[in-house]
């Protein structure tokens, strides 16, 4: 009896010591825990107060730059100095990018580029010796592609033969020319297009991504296009394009009619007009299944321009057509095969061509 | 301990890499990041300034730079060079008019001191599009061979079918840590 009594209550303590380490270790884990949380606050409340006091201060030094009259020599110096300062701030966000969260690394990134664009500005405008012949920044500029040349150029004929030899535009080299592509030639393909001028090119299909270089005074219609549409150097062209991106770069003077299921954007571009997507051909709604493209989508009222970062004031480089009758397409071929008639007498006018 | 012996020490705990995805524009930067990320790539629009990705990968930390490839944009790539572990270089494989204006870009960035000890992966993207030109073409064509101040590795890839993605990534992953973790 008594030795079963002594063995319950070893029991017992045994059990209520282990129940209390149970706790000691439990409050030990929560506090290192806390501990821990509160470190790794501090080295964020730690970051943001100097990164912000460092951001006004560089502001300041940019603002006392502007106030203050001064020989061109002390000028410069102190554009050095906000420069150090820049890159420094920017080295501390780098080395800090781990405890910090995806929003605030991109909001201080933001701030760090405006603060690079305004001290560039400033400089521009402070300093006017930069403005004349050859600016130190220019030259910079230019000597570093040449130094990449020298490069690149040691084997000067390569890149154009190595070209050549692989691979060859699908359109190229055409004037006043109606060209018409059709589904066997179009669908899944990558469609590149150069050096066309006075021509009406139809794309009617569904290519996988549409490539324009140097391209004046024509017509390209085209299929549903599975992604990309990115053109360069065009002069006095219109468009009607669907596709999911849609990019165009150095040229004036174009009319789009559009369908873009996520983002048009343009660069060094002026005198664009963009209007809805309307060109149309018996297969076109199965062209839309085949591409993926969503047809409820479309996003061309919203262009972006690389030119014009000012959210408030509407680019002047690109507009929306308002009031604009809808082109008949149907009609612009007739006439263009008429005028092409006219122009060219026994030449053959409509052409298939065959992808190499 | 100063603060930056702290960072340090938290970052090799952690296993962190810094990873900058470069290349002109259109090239599929941001498509290569979301599929590698595991996210939709339909909705997919032209990169207007920078994207960070922090990934978990084979028991490392990635964060993954993307930067916009446009002109305009090109000239602030400078600001994110700082403390890059590996530079993923991608090149749009169907892309043939401006292959030589991206090995010329690609040259500038070598040069770079900031990036002087960076691993260079060469992604050729697109390859699931009938035009595109094979990695050993664009090998040639961007003249990689002739690179020894980085480790590197070209490989052809697609970022819609997702060929051959993860074990470049893995080959990037490999090379840098054992450059920076098994030092110590």
């Amino acid at each position: 009896m008594e030795g079963d009594s002594e063995n319950r209550k070893d029991h017992v303590l045994e059990r209520l010591n282990k129940r209390n380490k149970d706790r000691q270790n439990y409050l030990d884990v929560k506090s290192e825990q806390r501990s821990k949380e509160s470190v790794q606050n501090e080295g964020v409340d730690y970051f943001s107060s100097t990164f912000t006091q460092r951001t006004l201060d560089i502001e300041q030094g940019l603002k006392d730059i502007q106030c203050a009259e001064g020989p061109a020599s002390d000028l410069a110096r102190n554009f050095a100095d906000i420069t150090l300062e820049i890159q420094d701030l920017q080295r501390y966000l780098t080395a800090s990018t781990m405890f910090l969260s995806d929003f605030k690394i991109k909001s201080c990134q933001n701030v760090l580029n405006t603060l690079t664009s305004v001290s560039d500005e400033t400089r521009q405008r402070l300093m006017p010796k930069k403005k004349f012949g050859f600016s130190g920044k220019k030259t910079a500029a230019k000597q570093k592609p040449n130094a990449n040349k020298d490069i690149v150029d040691a084997k000067p004929s390569k890149i154009p033969e190595k070209l050549g030899s692989n691979f060859s535009w699908t359109i190229e080299n055409r004037k006043n020319e109606h060209i018409v592509l059709d589904s066997s030639q179009v669908n899944g393909q990558d469609i590149t297009i150069s050096n066309v001028s006075h021509c009406l090119v139809e794309l009617q299909g569904h290519p996988g991504s549409v490539q324009v270089s140097r391209a004046s005074n024509c017509t390209l219609l085209c299929g549903p296009i599975a992604r990309s549409f990115f053109a360069e150097n065009l002069d006095e062209c219109t468009l009607s394009i669907a596709c999911q991106q849609l990019r165009l770069h150095s040229s004036r003077g174009i009319r789009i009619y559009l369908h873009v299921t996520c983002r048009a954007i343009i660069e060094d571009c002026k005198e664009i007009e963009i209007g809805e997507f309307n060109y149309d051909y018996p297969e076109l709604e199965a062209d839309y299944l085949a591409s993926g493209l969503n047809k409820s989508q479309n996003n061309y009222t919203d262009v972006a321009d690389f030119n014009w970062l000012s959210p408030d004031v509407p680019s002047p480089n690109w507009s929306l057509l308002k009031d604009h009758p809808d082109p008949n397409w149907n009609a612009l071929r007739r006439d263009f095969i008429a005028n092409s008639n006219n122009n060219n007498g026994h030449k053959q006018d409509v052409k298939d061509i065959s992808i190499i | 301990m100063g603060f930056l012996t702290v960072l340090k020490k938290m970052r090799q705990k952690e296993k962190e890499m810094r990873i900058l995805l470069l290349g002109l524009d259109n090239a599929g930067k941001t498509t290569i990041l979301k599929r590698f990320n595991g996210e939709p790539i339909d909705t997919i629009s032209p990169t207007l300034g920078f994207n960070i990705k922090t990934l978990e990968h084979n028991g490392y930390t990635l964060n993954m730079w993307d930067v916009g490839g446009q002109k305009s944009l090109r000239s602030y790539w400078r600001n994110y060079f700082e403390c890059t572990d590996g530079l993923v270089w991608v090149v749009d494989s169907a892309d043939r008019m401006r292959l030589e204006s991206c090995g010329q870009e690609l040259q500038i960035l070598l040069q770079e001191e900031r990036l002087a000890g960076a691993t260079l992966l060469v992604l050729c993207n697109k390859q699931d599009l009938p035009g595109a030109l094979s990695s050993n073409e664009i090998k040639e064509i961007l003249h990689l061979e002739e690179i020894t101040t980085h480790h590197w590795l070209v490989v052809g890839v697609s970022a819609v079918t997702g060929e051959k993605l993860l074990s470049s990534m893995d080959w990037l992953i490999d090379d840098i840590a054992k450059r920076i973790f098994t030092l110590d």
